[in-house]
């Protein structure tokens, strides 16, 4: 009997949380199919073998050797996920005093690098991205300044929007600390070539946020799923002033309603006052698809500093 | 007195679902011979010798040997004979019907708590009851205000009217059931109404054949308080919904004068069903004609812990799976 009893109690459980554990299992089955699928992506092999080595020419001097070793393996990392090559060069040369010059003559200079260097992670010319960026000042002025050159789906991800994101992330740190700002381009970059434009723009909600927050949540409905279920209706009464009430309704002798006097109470309105608001606005750069004189495809852009 | 079949000798029950007379033994219908007992207090049963165990207010009960539903006709006669009754509507299959389909989703409720071995041990009871009749007149006074509120320039205005509101009315009550049971919980019983009263008819002692019965525990004078008491607040309610239009009433007055009392016996079906569990009693009451059901379901802890522990798990899994298969997705 209290076999019986407990044997019920197991098929009732099962048949009580039978979508759950189906649902659960398949998020499982989904999850290590992921990975595995993951695992076999992460781990492809970069297919250009012509392409140069080297990731980081730094002929305008800006970084000491350790940051340059630093900045390639953070450069090798990033390219490893994103699967796209990643290069950094600073110079220090003229590049032209008006800004179409300017922008002209470093779109020109990153396409060529990139194009000689026979870039790109899949084959020459392929996927990629290459920041120029010129520390070159005289008594003329500053020609300081970055160009971005994109290639293959680098360029197809990398609009004006994501090319100024990488630009201010940057030029946050770039006057008093290049290594970090260029750091901070490659990271961009790398997460622009994994994720893609839109989720590379967002930081995203790293894993242990996720999941405290499912946790969190899980504990929640939890907690209401049980207090629903802890609480009962009690029985109610049921029954009415005229429940006992032959036919239901008494018999009215005498109504009467007499006004006996009124009072009457005023009072002066206070009057308020209320504020506004303002707005803020920031402008923006230039970008666009080309073709180099190479004559390979190429996109991105830059900005003066 | 028992009811005894005339085509098999068995024991003739009344059936809810059939609302008739019935045999189990021989499956005829309203084949009742009506046999009386020597001893009108049926302390040995007629049928089989066994000694019953009777309680003090005891009116019928089954013979605890064979089965028989027995009468006790000194209890159902005389000073206990019953005016009016109601019998039992909801049979024993539709009453546990009503529980399993009342409790189906209460998860946490022990497993057993809605098999068959237990509901089975449900009994149908005719509760004893007196009936209180008041021909009441409510003579009531308040003071009602109407509140309006204006704006003139800028000024606001509210001017309080004040009146003298009355009432007079005359007020049949009929029937106002009270409990004459020391057993049945008051509150529990107070909750089992209403009952139907189309369906009041005068006692007949074989609607109590094949279910237990008490005779009153209580006379009409000792329960008289809880009917006057249901009276003057029904009353004051009926009153008051007279009065309608004002922001607010004040009462001042509420005279309710009694010109007429009677009262009256009766019995009105209840099905008890007791469950244990873990050495506490879980009364359950159901009302044998209309199946409202009374009574506080028991919690399992294991099962509150092992279904909330699985929710949780479950639900952690899901949401953190798709959280990790997402980040995956983003890598």
């Amino acid at each position: 009997m209290e076999k019986e009893i407990r044997r019920e109690a197991i098929r009732k459980y099962l048949r009580y949380f039978r979508i759950w554990f189906i649902v659960a299992g398949l998020v499982v089955i989904l999850l290590l199919g992921t990975l595995v699928l993951k695992v076999k992506q992460y781990n492809l092999p970069r297919r250009n073998t012509i392409a140069p080595a080297e990731r980081v020419y730094d002929s305008a001097d800006v970084l000491t050797d350790e940051e340059e070793e630093k900045l390639r393996a953070a450069i090798a990392e990033a390219e490893q996920y994103s699967h796209a090559d990643i290069i950094i060069v600073t110079i220090n040369m003229p590049m032209g005093v008006s800004d179409s010059e300017w922008e002209r003559n470093m779109m020109n200079c990153a396409d060529d690098i990139y194009d000689n260097g026979k870039y790109g992670w899949n084959m020459a010319y392929g996927d990629g991205a290459l920041l120029l960026d010129n520390w070159y000042e005289d008594g003329e002025g500053s020609q300081k300044g970055s160009w971005l050159s994109t290639s293959g789906k680098m360029e197809d991800i990398i609009g004006w929007r994501e090319e100024e994101r990488v630009l201010d992330d940057m030029y946050e740190y770039i006057e008093y600390d290049p290594y970090r700002a260029y750091l901070a381009a490659v990271e961009r970059l790398g997460a622009y070539g994994r994720k893609g434009a839109a989720s590379g723009d967002s930081d995203g909600i790293d894993g242990f946020t996720g999941l405290l927050g499912a946790f969190v949540i899980s504990t929640i409905a939890a907690a209401a799923y049980l207090m629903t279920h802890m609480s009962q209706s009690k029985a109610k009464d049921t029954t009415s002033a005229g429940t006992y009430v032959q036919g239901g309704v008494p018999a009215l002798r005498a109504k009467s309603d007499e006004f006996i006097r009124k009072s009457v109470v005023s009072r002066r309105i206070e009057s308020g006052s209320s504020g506004g608001g303002g707005g803020s606005h920031r402008g923006g750069g230039s970008s666009g698809h080309h073709t180099s004189r190479g004559g390979h495809s190429h996109g991105g852009g830059g900005r003066r500093r | 007195m028992i009811f005894k079949c005339r085509n098999c000798g068995g024991n003739v029950v009344y059936s809810p679902e059939k609302q008739k007379m019935f045999c189990p033994y021989c499956e005829s219908v309203e084949s009742e011979e009506l046999q009386r007992s020597a001893d009108g207090n049926m302390h040995i049963c007629p049928d089989c010798g066994g000694e019953i165990p009777l309680k003090e207010h005891t009116a019928a009960t089954q013979c605890p040997y064979c089965s028989n539903y027995l009468i006790l006709d000194a209890r159902v006669e005389g000073e206990y004979l019953p005016g009016k009754m109601i019998p039992f509507k909801l049979g024993k299959e539709t009453c546990k019907k009503v529980l399993r389909d009342k409790f189906k989703k209460s998860v946490f409720a022990p497993e057993d708590f809605l098999s068959e071995v237990r509901l089975n041990s449900m009994q149908g009871t005719y509760v004893p009851f007196w009936f209180f009749d008041y021909d009441v007149n409510v003579d009531y006074q308040a003071e009602g205000t109407k509140v309006r509120n204006w704006v003139s320039g800028n000024m606001s205005y509210t001017e309080t009217s004040y009146y003298d509101v009355r009432r007079n009315m005359d007020i049949d009550f009929r029937d106002i059931p009270v409990d004459a049971s020391v057993e049945m919980p008051d509150d529990v019983m107070d909750l089992m109404e209403p009952y139907d009263y189309k369906q009041l008819i005068s006692f007949e002692p074989r609607y109590m054949s094949g279910f237990y019965a008490e005779k009153y525990n209580m006379g009409a004078f000792q329960v008289e308080s809880r009917a006057r008491k249901k009276m003057s607040d029904d009353a004051g309610s009926l009153v008051k919904a007279q009065i309608s239009g004002y922001s607010s009433v004040r009462q001042q007055r509420n005279d309710v004068r009694v010109n007429e009392d009677r009262q009256t016996y009766g019995l009105l079906p209840v099905w008890k069903y007791l469950y244990r569990y873990k050495d506490q009693e879980y009364p359950f009451y159901v009302n044998g004609q209309t199946g409202k059901i009374v009574g506080t379901v028991p919690i399992s802890s294991g099962k509150v812990w092992g279904y909330t522990a699985t929710l949780w798990a479950c639900l952690t899994t899901i949401l953190a799976g798709l959280i990790v298969w997402v980040q995956l997705l983003l890598l």
